[in-house]
């Protein structure tokens, strides 16, 4: 409605300011938490060690209806989710994907998707090459555990 | 005190806002640095007293509110958990990150630290009466411990309670993605109460299964 103009000067905007060098991006090895009522969020990290501006535009996998970029925001002791269109991997920046802030969201997981299997992600980036990266599924507190362990997050 | 009808019939301007809201974030983030990167969710620092859990400030009781428990029997809230520290969370089943995080936390520190179920009561109350069913609430519920109370009732009576204890209301954020309706806004912390209904202390989201199995003794020790 309304919003569409929005959302075109935008996609104008971010366009511009990512024209300039080159991104190079590393993605960690994902993981997933076991499925709990028909959804699952997925844990990893990207870095862009170049210096060129990109963003992360979408992820796809063969385990699940699909995945959304996510990102929960705790403000005035309230929790909302925003669903993210992209996600600024700007130039020597770290981004990760974690409980608690940015996250991929894996809606309807398959039935394969269970403690200890792995599956296949392939990010799909504004500038650079898809990148394909293994995620293997664990249970949710550890995973949350050891993502807020991180002392670099 | 809106009523679930007129919930909905407000929704387009709020879907609209937040889609504002959501532009004028990305458009923030395209050029600048890194604010997507920024969350801190550390355990919790103890207190001087040596808790992790934080204080309340200032003095709130057990909400009067009659809900139902998912065998369809009432549960008045300031009498049904009278006599037992009660544990007290408002979320949905379809929550993905923040709920089954706090749930998960605690039924595990309960197993560590050697807390029974019978000296605390756990209780998590839906902010999502249209999607959580009873057998949904009950099947989420196991996936951490078949001793933790779920609850559900009108969105009326449950703003109702969240106003009595001065915590943001449930929102209506658009869309899910499955399909299935909408997400919410719910608070993020975990509420404390005494035996006596007295709310003593909250754990917001970051709180860890460390934090939990330092303080759950005490809950049972102090606060029984």
């Amino acid at each position: 409605m309304a919003v569409l103009p929005w959302l075109l000067g935008l996609a104008l905007l971010a366009g511009a300011c990512t024209a300039t060098g080159s991104p190079e991006l590393e993605v960690s090895a994902a993981q997933a938490a076991v499925p709990l009522a028909g959804s699952s969020q997925i844990v990893l990290t990207i870095s862009n060690l170049g210096d060129g501006d990109d963003a992360l535009v979408a992820v796809d996998t063969d385990a699940a209806l699909g995945i959304e970029l996510h990102e929960t925001r705790i403000e005035d002791d309230r929790a909302t989710m925003v669903s993210l269109e992209q996600v600024p991997l700007p130039a020597g920046e770290t981004v990760r994907f974690r409980p608690g802030g940015l996250h991929l969201m894996m809606i309807a997981p398959d039935d394969e998707v269970v403690l200890g299997a792995t599956f296949e992600l392939t990010l799909r980036f504004d500038r650079s090459d898809p990148i394909t990266t293994t995620a293997e599924v664990r249970d949710l507190l550890d995973l949350a555990e050891d993502a807020l362990d991180d002392p670099d997050a | 005190m809106s009523s679930p009808r007129s919930a909905r019939s407000s929704r387009p301007p709020r879907v609209r806002t937040l889609a504002l809201l959501l532009v004028a974030g990305l458009l923030a983030a395209a050029c600048g640095p890194a604010s997507a990167t920024a969350i801190a969710a550390q355990g919790l620092e103890p207190g001087p007293d040596g808790w992790r859990g934080i204080p309340l400030e200032r003095e709130r009781s057990m909400p009067e509110a009659t809900l139902l428990d998912t065998e369809g029997a009432e549960v008045a809230l300031h009498e049904a958990f009278a006599g037992t520290p009660t544990l007290l969370f408002f979320g949905y089943t379809s929550c993905p990150d923040i709920c089954p995080i706090h749930l998960a936390a605690i039924a595990s520190a309960m197993g560590t630290a050697g807390v029974s179920f019978d000296d605390l009561d756990v209780v998590f109350v839906s902010v999502d009466p249209d999607r959580d069913t009873p057998e949904r609430i009950d099947d989420y519920l196991a996936n951490f411990s078949r001793h933790m109370v779920g609850l559900h009732g009108d969105l009326a009576v449950v703003e109702d309670a969240l106003a009595q204890l001065d915590l943001p209301g449930p929102i209506v954020e658009g869309p899910d993605p499955r399909g299935e309706g909408d997400l919410i806004g719910h608070p993020a912390q975990v509420i404390g109460f005494d035996a006596d209904g007295q709310a003593l202390r909250t754990w917001p989201f970051g709180a860890r299964r460390s934090d939990w199995i330092s303080d759950l003794p005490r809950i049972v020790e102090e606060w029984s």
